[in-house]
């Protein structure tokens, strides 16, 4: 693996201690750069103004809509786009790299007023609203509210990430515009903690790691200092099966998750392995045998959903009805094998063979590593992480990840939402 | 930034074969593509979705590689895997850290001598495919849409009107001696391509080329027909489809023939990256090819514009307004502002489909295997085709053809509610 060339700082304590890197990458034809602001939602209205703040950061304050704000951005030769998530708002640009410091301070500059036109944010509440009703039938919204409300408790920030088109209805274009400028909306999003991720052909741009990242350091150290988010209260997990009313559909959803540890947590790298043996890979247990053995489904996916400050690791598949009750029993028997038994040899030095080396490939463009690397650092970890994972890895044996398993799989910590396409007996 | 076959060598091997070498600066990665010249518009009518069932078996086992060990070699280290179907071509591709690069090419090699084909192998992958329809089709909102329901409104003749997935009942009778004999067929070597990209310091080019010269020659498939007139009047379509939470529509238009006019397909294709922006709130989507690559079938192609409509508004009045857009660009209309920053729009489009898996190696591969060579990636690059007059050139060739649309409604699966129409 090579994480090119790359210099990381830290704001002061007193500027809300925001991680910046920077990485050249000499050749990139833009500099992509990514701005991970940590956003908290703890009931409707924050989920809401988290959400339109997440939004509206796309827009310049004088930008009359979202046209404007595109046009602004490809004048100055890039785009500039974002993404609200229950724990996060990410900021991702795609900029000449001489442009890097100029967008940043922008952005930054976004965050700390949150005053935009009315128009521009009653243009946008309109999109939203709009784009929020067509999603709502969607059968993938009901599964992961219920997904997140088991895994979490019904009142835990991370139970809140579904956007519902009521919360935006009654929503008074005047009331918002103050809202979003007052300190719910920054405590719905902050600076504080954030972390900004920059790769670029910084050369060309006349700059390099070092020199980019003390002169990003000095925008976010120029202004007055962000707060923090309120801590974080306990997860309440309610495992066990959930069966939603029926939805009319091609096939059902099938969502095992389990609480799972942290990148930074011992326990990581064997859960990892686990969740790859699983099914994380075509040459996973259950895509051999559901897959390719018995061709019941298309595809397993599992992975880890790594958050701010806790994970999940997720299992989900599409089936048919009439094959659900087989499915979800191979699934939770061969969980309850790998708790039991751990992977074969064999099966462990493949999946960590794929695991170790994927990353290779997952971060193998600068919006790639620009995308995992933000995310990487947000979570309290460095651009290092692939290799010293990769190395714990290589050290794992069958019986360190059935302990681990053990620990993070077993049945009884599992929620298990099946979103079936009729009614039937069970 | 420089064209996409910059630097890229092809060579045609004693079997026919065309195999092409594309290094470029990489972070230590390279992908191998295979394009073989067939797709769903070739495949035997009276097995539909053959071509796309023969995708899935190529990963099921060879001669030395065990049913399964396919993904497994590559995923072994760390590599990605691929495959898709498309109108005029099937294609296979990994992505692997440098150093694996030999062993995928040994792993292509293998199965291009012939995969295992046998009746469970066969039933298994029908019911994956059943299982792929369900799932990324039928399951997912507005899924197959607009390449499953346009195509009956803009032609009539059988290749065109296929949605490639076939129909599974039929593929269930499709026999071993069927599958050998589409393989012996249209992957013969004069009909592949092979494309390897990224970083080369790695791969033993030498044995590559041996490698793939040893694969028997056989005869090269004759190209299926595809001409077909042009319609003589608008024509629209409407449909119900289950996976539609609410109306949406679509238009399509015959795109030039890139072989015969690169800077006008070219200028299309920038029409497309241009009209979605031209009148935000028309919501319209465009795209230069049915899934949004240009230049990625042979022709005819198309070019798709899209939208929601209110309820009740049907083809005829969402036709007109398309026009509109595209009359603003005709000869003799007001330059668009959206002039000024269209090269960067469109690169930065073009910057950002390059973040697909192993994009580049596939544009090569099927531009050579469509259109004889990888120059046409650089003569239709759409950054390069927007010269004002041009663009009127591109405009007036859209509005100057009869157009075919769909409509699709909220409704029960299976109640295609089709009522043609037309009107000139």
């Amino acid at each position: 693996m090579r994480i090119p060339d790359h210099h990381a700082r830290r704001t002061s304590a007193a500027s809300g201690s925001v991680d910046v890197v920077a990485v050249d990458w000499p050749g990139a034809p833009f500099a992509e750069l990514r701005l991970v602001l940590p956003s908290r939602r703890t009931d409707a209205r924050t989920t809401a103004l988290a959400h339109l703040t997440g939004r509206l950061l796309a827009l310049h304050p004088d930008d009359a809509d979202a046209g404007a704000a595109t046009e602004r951005m490809l004048r100055a030769g890039g785009r500039l786009g974002t993404t609200p998530l229950v724990d996060r708002v990410t900021v991702a640009a795609t900029v000449p790299a001489d442009g890097v410091v100029a967008t940043v301070a922008d952005v930054v500059d976004r965050v700390r007023r949150r005053t935009w036109r009315p128009e521009a944010v009653a243009g946008l509440l309109r999109a939203e609203l709009t784009l929020q009703q067509q999603v709502a039938g969607y059968r993938e919204v009901d599964v992961q509210a219920a997904v997140a409300r088991r895994r979490w408790g019904a009142e835990h920030p991370y139970a809140h990430g579904v956007l519902r088109p009521a919360m935006l209805a009654d929503l008074a274009v005047d009331d918002l515009v103050e809202d979003l400028a007052g300190p719910a909306a920054e405590q719905a999003v902050t600076l504080h903690g954030a972390t900004v991720l920059v790769v670029g052909d910084l050369g060309a741009a006349g700059t390099d790691p070092a020199d980019l990242a003390a002169r990003l350091v000095a925008v976010l150290e120029q202004a007055p200092p962000p707060r923090p988010l309120p801590p974080l209260p306990a997860a309440r997990p309610d495992p066990g099966h959930e069966r939603l009313p029926a939805s009319p559909g091609a096939t059902g959803l099938l969502r095992v998750v389990t609480p799972a540890p942290v990148r930074q947590d011992p326990d990581h790298p064997a859960a990892l392995a686990a969740g790859m043996v699983l099914g994380g890979y075509f040459g996973s247990r259950l895509n051999r045998e559901l897959r390719e053995r018995r061709g019941y489904v298309y595809g397993v996916s599992c992975g880890f959903e790594v958050l701010a400050d806790a994970a999940s690791l997720v299992l989900s598949l599409d089936c048919t009805d009439d094959r659900m009750d087989g499915v979800r029993s191979e699934v939770h028997a061969t969980l309850d094998d790998l708790v039991t038994h751990g992977p074969t040899p064999a099966e462990l030095a493949a999946a960590t063979a794929y695991s170790t080396n994927a990353a290779t490939v997952g971060i193998s463009s600068p919006a790639a590593l620009a995308s995992a690397g933000s995310a990487v650092v947000l979570g309290g970890d460095d651009l290092g992480m692939w290799e010293r994972h990769a190395a714990r890895a290589r050290a794992l044996t069958s019986a360190d990840v059935a302990a681990v398993a053990a620990r993070h799989l077993r049945a009884e910590v599992r929620v298990e939402v099946v979103s079936p396409t009729s009614d039937g007996d069970r | 930034m420089s064209p996409a076959g910059a630097g890229a060598t092809l060579e045609t091997l004693p079997n026919g074969l065309r195999l092409l070498l594309a290094p470029a600066t990489t972070a230590g990665t390279t992908a191998v593509a295979v394009h073989a010249g067939v797709g769903f518009r070739g495949e035997p009518a009276d097995s539909s979705g053959l071509a796309h069932l023969f995708e899935h078996l190529m990963f099921a086992g060879s001669a030395g590689v065990e049913p399964g060990g396919h993904f497994a070699a590559v995923e072994a280290v760390g590599g990605a895997v691929g495959g898709h179907t498309r109108h005029d071509y099937t294609e296979l591709f990994e992505v692997v850290p440098a150093h694996a690069v030999d062993e995928v090419v040994r792993l292509e090699v293998d199965r291009l001598a012939g995969p295992r084909l046998d009746p469970a192998t066969l039933a298994t992958q029908v019911e994956v495919i059943r299982a792929e329809i369900a799932q990324q089709v039928d399951g997912v909102p507005y899924g197959g849409f607009p390449w499953r329901h346009l195509p009956p409104a803009m032609f009539d003749t059988s290749p065109h009107v296929r949605d490639g997935y076939g129909d599974v009942a039929a593929l269930r009778r499709v026999g071993v001696d069927d599958a050998a004999a589409f393989f012996d067929h249209w992957w013969a070597p004069g009909n592949l391509v092979v494309t390897v990209e990224g970083d080369l310091d790695h791969l033993d080019v030498g044995r590559t080329r041996e490698l793939l010269s040893a694969l028997p020659a056989r005869a090269v498939p004759p190209a299926t027909p595809l001409a077909e007139p042009a319609l003589a009047a608008d024509r629209h379509l409407e449909v119900a489809a289950a996976n539609v939470p609410a109306p949406v529509w679509a238009a399509g238009f015959r795109l030039p023939d890139p072989a015969l006019s690169p800077r006008l397909h070219g200028a299309c294709t920038a029409l497309a990256g241009l009209l979605p922006a031209q009148e935000p709130a028309l919501r319209v989507s465009a795209r230069s090819g049915w899934y949004g690559v240009p230049l990625d079938a042979r022709d005819p192609d198309v070019l798709v514009l899209s939208t929601h409509p209110r309820p009740g508004v049907d083809g005829a009045p969402l036709l007109a307004a398309m026009r509109d857009l595209l009359a603003a660009w005709a000869p003799g209309a007001a330059t668009p502002a959206l002039l000024g920053t269209a090269r960067t729009r469109l690169a930065l489009g073009e910057y950002a489909r390059g973040e697909r898996l192993a994009h580049r190696a596939r544009r090569l591969g099927a531009a050579t295997l469509l259109l004889g060579s990888t120059d046409v990636l650089a003569s239709a690059d759409p950054t390069t085709c927007l010269d004002r007059d041009l663009l009127g050139e591109a405009a007036a060739y859209l509005l100057d053809q009869h157009a075919g649309t769909v409509l699709v409604t909220p409704g029960p699966a299976g109640s295609p509610a089709t009522t043609p129409g037309g009107d000139s």
